[in-house]
């Protein structure tokens, strides 16, 4: 089964430019989404994962700079367009954020941020029908009572709810690409559950694909058809859910699942990976992950790993792993 | 999470945005001049006023007064470049007086709210509910002209603002983690507040305050303008423009360089203002549903 | 039975809603509501619950942040809210904290060193050299060195900032560590370090910690007890493995299903809660879980369900377990 690929990236790197230097967030990282599929970046905090979605939603800070790459959605190549002018708009992709709060202006009320949505996008103006429409937008997202949240401000409203909400003004444009980026981070574990079972039955029912940005390979293994993990900008490992779960190559890659704790394991102590990211203004030459690396060799210090396709669907880049030795 | 630092990125957008960077430098132009003027004017006697030449009235811009000069003959270079002086003057003294007054009362109310807090909310408020400007015309009338009474009239139309943004920061910063470490670090009341809450709920207002010294120095303009401000032969730009506004039909020059200075200091600061807005509020988030046309 | 380090009961904290100029009172949020609990020395115990079951409101009632409404706090058998001068700097010394986001727990405009020397140089009489030699040992401890002395907030990492706020936590000697949400806002990786370094520093000062999380699968880890809340009540409590093998309220049952673990996806039955907690304002009459509960009956809308005793240790309060 060959599935139309909605999104191919396509040697992507970032820089953030500062007063110090020059960030380097994201550096060559390739990969693609298929039509309905989600696909999962994961990596800890500052693996340019956040960069990667605003890239791809056209909203990144004033501060960036596309250094090379593509974006190819749908077939066309935005990313030409982009470097002149970073907002240009590709309406069929929405992105959504961690912090529901920050995303929603507290001066008004749930229903006049949709309607206007509405308004704008599908170019309806009888109030009425709007209405309409965005109250099945509230009730697609599994809002309780969605008379209730048109008529309140975001403060009258929970996290859960408010995430909720989001998520409805993001379907409201009928986006084929929806960008999550730590959408439950901040939830409850019980509210996280909620989250993710919604975005699976969205994803089922209106077949849009989804890119899920977290840091918990366990969320993602959660909801992830493919797994992406990043660090320091690349990409690291890249494979089908299952594979990376139960085959995990990359030594960055096995720490991060043993980080995760376990519900059917007895008692252990919890592993956690020693050390913490290098700093992006000077990335070492070799293996970014080297000094944190249990198996680190020579060679790491000194030659940066390729990211090959060690197995089938199975991408790698790491010492370890090299094709010849196969 | 964030390690990188804030004010390095405020500073690399001024940088990279030219228009930000011509601000900055105007401000900073402004200040050195503001000091420095009293010992540089071409003319001393013609910028305090003291003395006037017949002969040399009206006379247009030339290379011995670039300005030209005014309708009792004094150098105008010398009374506009003086004239920022007093400007930084009564920009300091109303901002400053206006902070002196604000932010005691702010933090009182916000760290301590109750019945005096609310009171003194409710009083802060009295004096919101007045336009400023008509506010402070009034008050100025009723103290007579004078660069004191300006300060004070229009420090009394302003500070209710700071005592709002100090209130609103203070209760912030009252709630933040940080200040029940620090009671249950065993510190008083009164430490906690000078220690904690005071440094971290000012940097805000400290930032605001600077930036509206180019409002401070248009209303005060606006004042002496109208005839309530400072006394003549005092070289405000507000009074020169006034002073100039008479033989405008023949002589524009003298109202167009004081209006020229006012136009170009009052445009730097609020430019600078709104660069230093932006970046700290990148509102990234908030660029997307902009776009899609939501209400922000 | 000798006096529990820390008892806590039937606590009860009431927040007025007011309104108007003059502060009328029109109801009030149920924050906590009969709260009751026993911390030993050297015990640890876990509070969980979804936000807003009055998690926070505990701690802060015990650090004498917020006054009970009712109920008592006993230290040592003493009420804690009857000590005066040295008793109750004693008091305060011994019971120290730990928050979810490092960098709002600390003050952005103060160094490490600043930030550490505060609570030192209150309570305790150092000279400068030993005051330096003191802070850089509890950085040692909690695996940072002295280049961190001077740096501020912004310049560490989440991890980096919450041992910091560990440091400090430790700084006085405490007896008891209440630790709320100490690693929600923390990448996995770093949370696993932080879980490992609390459970070592325990050991080594022969800690207690009340450890208030919503995510149940971090708490085997370190806890000896457990006790579920919801809406300011206790459903279930038991030592660890009584409830990690055998969860009984329902509500901890669900707790537990949504935890994501990836290698009991397929396996796993998922109970996934619907809806959020009703308000603390007007909590649901009966149990307060009943509005949310799969198994909920005709008498759970009606009354609350006494304590049912599993063993010495293990109490749930649900009606599924009364006998008919
Ligand atoms: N606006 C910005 N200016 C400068 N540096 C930034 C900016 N945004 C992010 N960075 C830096 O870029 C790196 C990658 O950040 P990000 O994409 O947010 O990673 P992630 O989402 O994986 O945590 C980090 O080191 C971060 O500090
Ligand atoms: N200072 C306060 N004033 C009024 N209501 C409060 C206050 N603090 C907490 N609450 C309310 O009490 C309930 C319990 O809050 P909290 O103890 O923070 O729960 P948790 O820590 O479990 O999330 C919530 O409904 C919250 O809104
Ligand atoms: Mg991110
Ligand atoms: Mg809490």
């Amino acid at each position: 089964m060959t599935r139309q690929k909605i999104l191919q990236v396509e040697n992507l790197s970032i820089d953030y430019v500062v007063l110090d230097g020059i960030i380097k967030a994201v550096r060559n990282v390739s990969f693609t989404i298929d039509e309905g599929e989600v696909v999962c970046l994961v990596g800890e905090s500052g693996s340019g994962k956040t960069t990667v979605g605003l890239a791809i939603a056209g909203a990144l800070p004033e501060n960036a700079v596309i250094r090379e790459g593509k974006i190819i959605f749908r077939g066309r190549d935005f990313l030409s367009n982009r470097l002149k002018d970073k907002s240009t708009s590709e309406d069929r992709i929405m992105i959504i954020f961690q912090d529901p709060v920050a995303t929603l202006n507290p001066l008004f009320r749930v229903g006049e941020i949709i309607s206007d949505v509405i308004k704008h996008h599908l170019k309806i103006t009888n109030p009425g029908e709007i209405r309409e429409k965005a109250l099945e937008f509230l009730k697609a997202v599994e809002l309780p009572d969605p008379e209730r949240v048109f008529n309140s401000y975001p403060h009258e409203l929970s996290g859960g709810m408010l995430q909720r909400v989001v998520i409805a003004i993001a379907l409201s444009i009928n986006p084929r690409l929806l960008i999550a980026d730590e959408p439950t981070t901040m939830l409850d574990v019980t509210l996280q559950a909620q989250i993710l079972d919604l975005l699976i039955n969205l994803k089922k029912k209106l077949g849009v694909s989804i890119l899920f940005i977290t840091h918990n390979l366990g969320v993602a293994a959660e909801i992830g058809d493919r797994i992406i993990v990043m660090y320091g900008g690349e990409i690291f490992e890249e494979a089908r859910s299952e594979e990376l779960l139960y085959n995990p190559l990359h030594p960055y890659t096995r720490g991060l699942l043993e980080c995760i704790p376990k519900t059917h394991i007895k008692y252990s102590k919890l592993k956690s990976i020693p050390g913490m990211i290098f700093d992006l203004m000077n990335p070492p030459k070799g293996c970014t992950f080297v000094d944190r690396c249990t198996e680190a060799m020579e060679i790491c210090r000194n030659v940066k790993p390729q990211l090959v396709e060690f197995l089938k669907d199975h991408r790698v880049a790491c010492h370890l792993y090299r094709l010849e030795e196969r | 999470m964030k390690r990188f630092k804030h004010q390095k990125i405020i500073l690399s957008l001024i940088i990279k945005k030219p228009l930000s960077l011509i601000s900055l430098l105007i401000v900073l132009a402004f200040i050195v001049l503001g000091v420095t003027a009293p010992f540089i004017v071409p003319y001393p006697e013609d910028a305090w006023g003291l003395t006037y030449n017949v002969e040399k009235r009206f006379l247009p811009p030339s290379v011995e007064h670039p300005l030209g000069t005014d309708a009792l003959g004094r150098d105008l270079f010398s009374r506009v470049l003086l004239g920022s002086s007093f400007s930084l003057i009564i920009a300091v003294g109303v901002i400053g007086l206006a902070l002196l007054i604000g932010i005691p009362v702010g933090v009182v109310a916000g760290y301590y709210g109750g019945r005096v807090g609310t009171l003194l909310m409710r009083i802060t408020d009295m004096f919101l509910a007045f336009p400023p400007l008509l506010l402070a015309i009034v008050l100025a009338a009723t103290l007579g002209r004078g660069l004191l009474n300006l300060i004070i009239a229009l420090a009394i139309s302003w500070w209710p603002w700071y005592a709002r943004l100090v209130y609103v920061q203070t209760n912030t910063v009252k709630n933040m983690p940080y200040i029940d470490a620090a009671k249950i670090a065993g510190l008083s009341n009164i430490k906690i507040m000078g220690k904690h809450v005071i440094p971290n709920a000012l940097t805000p207002t400290m930032v605001q305050a600077a930036l509206d010294m180019g409002s401070a120095i248009l209303e005060a303009a606006g004042l002496s303008f109208i005839g309530v401000g400072v006394k003549p032969p005092t070289p405000e730009w507000g009074l020169l423009v006034s002073e100039g506004w008479q033989s405008i039909n023949y002589a524009w020059w003298i109202a167009f360089f004081p209006g020229l200075a006012i136009l170009t200091t009052v445009v730097g600061f609020n430019l600078l203002a709104d660069a230093l807005r932006e970046s700290a509020d990148p509102r990234l988030r908030r660029t997307i549903l902009m776009r899609l046309g939501v209400k922000q | 039975m000798s006096t529990p380090l820390l008892r806590i009961k039937d606590l009860k904290k009431y927040f007025p809603i007011k309104v108007g100029l003059l502060g009328k009172v029109v109801g009030y949020v149920k924050a906590v509501d009969g709260v009751s609990f026993d911390i030993d020395l050297g015990e640890v115990v876990s509070i969980v619950g979804e936000s807003g079951s009055g998690k926070t409101t505990i701690a802060k009632c015990i650090l004498l942040l917020e006054r009970l409404t009712y109920g008592k706090i006993l230290y040592n058998g003493e009420d804690v809210t009857l000590l005066r001068a040295e008793k109750l700097r004693e008091y305060r010394r011994s019971i120290q904290a730990v928050f979810q986001n490092p960098f709002l727990s600390l003050d952005p405009r103060m160094n490490v060193f600043d930030i550490l020397a505060e609570p030192v140089k209150i309570n305790m009489k150092l000279s400068r050299e030993e005051l330096y030699e003191y802070i850089s040992s509890l950085l040692n401890m909690v695996g940072l060195d002295r280049s961190f002395l001077d740096k501020y907030p912004h310049e560490l990492s989440g991890g980096q900032a919450q041992r910091v706020a560990i440091a400090r936590a430790i700084s006085l000697k405490p007896r008891l560590i209440i630790l709320d949400e100490p690693t929600s806002a923390l990448d996995v990786s770093v949370q696993a370090q932080i879980l490992n370094l609390l459970a070592d520093l325990k050991n080594e000062l022969n800690l207690s910690y009340l450890l208030i999380t919503h995510d149940l699968s971090i708490v085997k880890y370190i806890s000896d007890r457990i006790i579920v809340v919801y809406l300011g009540r206790i459903m279930e409590e038991g030592l660890s493995e009584e409830i990690l093998d055998k969860p009984l309220h329902p509500y901890t049952q669900t707790l537990f299903s949504a935890i994501p673990d990836p290698y009991t996806r397929s396996s796993r039955e998922r109970i996934i809660l619907r809806g959020e907690p009703p308000s603390p304002i007007n909590p649901p009459p009966g149990c307060r879980f009943h509005t949310r509960c799969p198994y909920v009956m005709e008498v759970c809308k009606r009354q609350e369900p006494d304590e049912i005793r599993f063993s010495s240790t293990h109490k749930v309060y649900c009606w599924l377990y009364v006998e008919k």
